[in-house]
């Protein structure tokens, strides 16, 4: 796949991770909800980091969707969402670095793969859920 | 007609200069040296430590330290493997290390999520994502050992 295709595909998976963040953190007590706070700005950050460098390369990133397929009823389905979130970017990330041989692009998917393996791990830890890190972020 | 030795010599060493002098003299050829070999036996050399200093770990008197420390052991000796490298044999270690504590082991891991990440950015795409994939590695450790 191309760099543009995978950025393209960044931005659509960031629009989606904002639109669960928004969702997940109302689920949340006070200090989680102030992590999924942080990691909605992130991903925002990110999501425009991305466009921005779509936009250089000669694309137009999409606009979010209206709505996404995401039901959240309970704290724990909260923490499952975000490793979800997390885990699915990371996969992500991880291809842009492969395609491309762009010095800020590849840059732009370390520093992504860091961020999401390191949220994914933290969510892992609220939740419970051990090891809370995996060897291989980014792979399945 | 046999060739005399000294002749030998002369003829071996006129196949061999030019390939010394190639190397010597005209730097302007790294091409031909793959970039990712130095590359991956850096990160052979960062995992090794890291190896090191969490079998020290595990020396620990604090049951906690060892705990938290195992799985992520665990961890690095999965990346030696996907860097094609053996761990460090125990027997090879001469002096008993001193047991680090967990901010050192902190300390260490965020040197080479750094340096791990740095190497990415250089190497050919296949190792890119190897290193890429270590480095956030070692960045999440973060999270077990804080």
């Amino acid at each position: 796949m191309s760099p543009a295709d995978r950025l393209l595909s960044l931005v659509e998976a960031e629009h989606a991770a904002v639109y669960a963040y928004g969702v997940l953190g109302a689920r949340l007590d006070d200090t989680r909800r102030r992590a999924a706070l942080l990691a909605y700005d992130s991903h925002r950050a990110r999501r425009d980091q991305v466009a921005a460098a779509l936009r250089s390369a000669g694309g137009t990133p999409p606009p979010p969707l209206a709505a996404y397929d995401v039901t959240v009823t309970n704290p724990a389905e909260a923490l499952t969402l975000a490793v979800r979130v997390e885990e699915g970017l990371a996969l992500r990330w991880r291809d842009l670095v492969g395609d491309t041989d762009d010095v800020a692009l590849r840059q732009l998917g370390i520093a992504g793969l860091q961020e999401c393996a390191v949220r994914a791990a933290q969510w892992r830890r609220l939740a419970g859920i051990t090891p809370a890190t995996v060897a291989f972020p980014g792979t399945d | 007609m046999s060739v005399s030795p000294s002749r030998r010599r002369l003829l071996q060493a006129a196949l061999v200069c030019p390939v010394l002098a190639a190397c010597t003299d005209e730097p302007a050829q790294p091409a031909r040296i793959d970039p990712d070999v130095a590359l991956r036996a850096a990160a052979v050399a960062r995992e090794r430590a890291l190896v090191d200093a969490y079998r020290a770990a595990a020396g620990s008197s604090s049951s906690a330290v060892a705990a938290r420390t195992a799985g992520l052991a665990e961890e690095h000796e999965q990346h030696l493997a996907a860097l094609r490298a053996p761990s460090p044999s125990a027997s090879t270690s001469s002096a008993p290390a001193a047991v680090p504590t967990l901010t050192q082991l902190l300390v260490a891991e965020r040197a080479a999520a750094g340096a791990h990440a740095a190497a990415a950015v250089r190497a050919s795409r296949d190792l890119a994502t190897v290193l890429a994939s270590l480095a956030a590695s070692e960045a999440s450790h973060a999270v077990v050992l804080t």
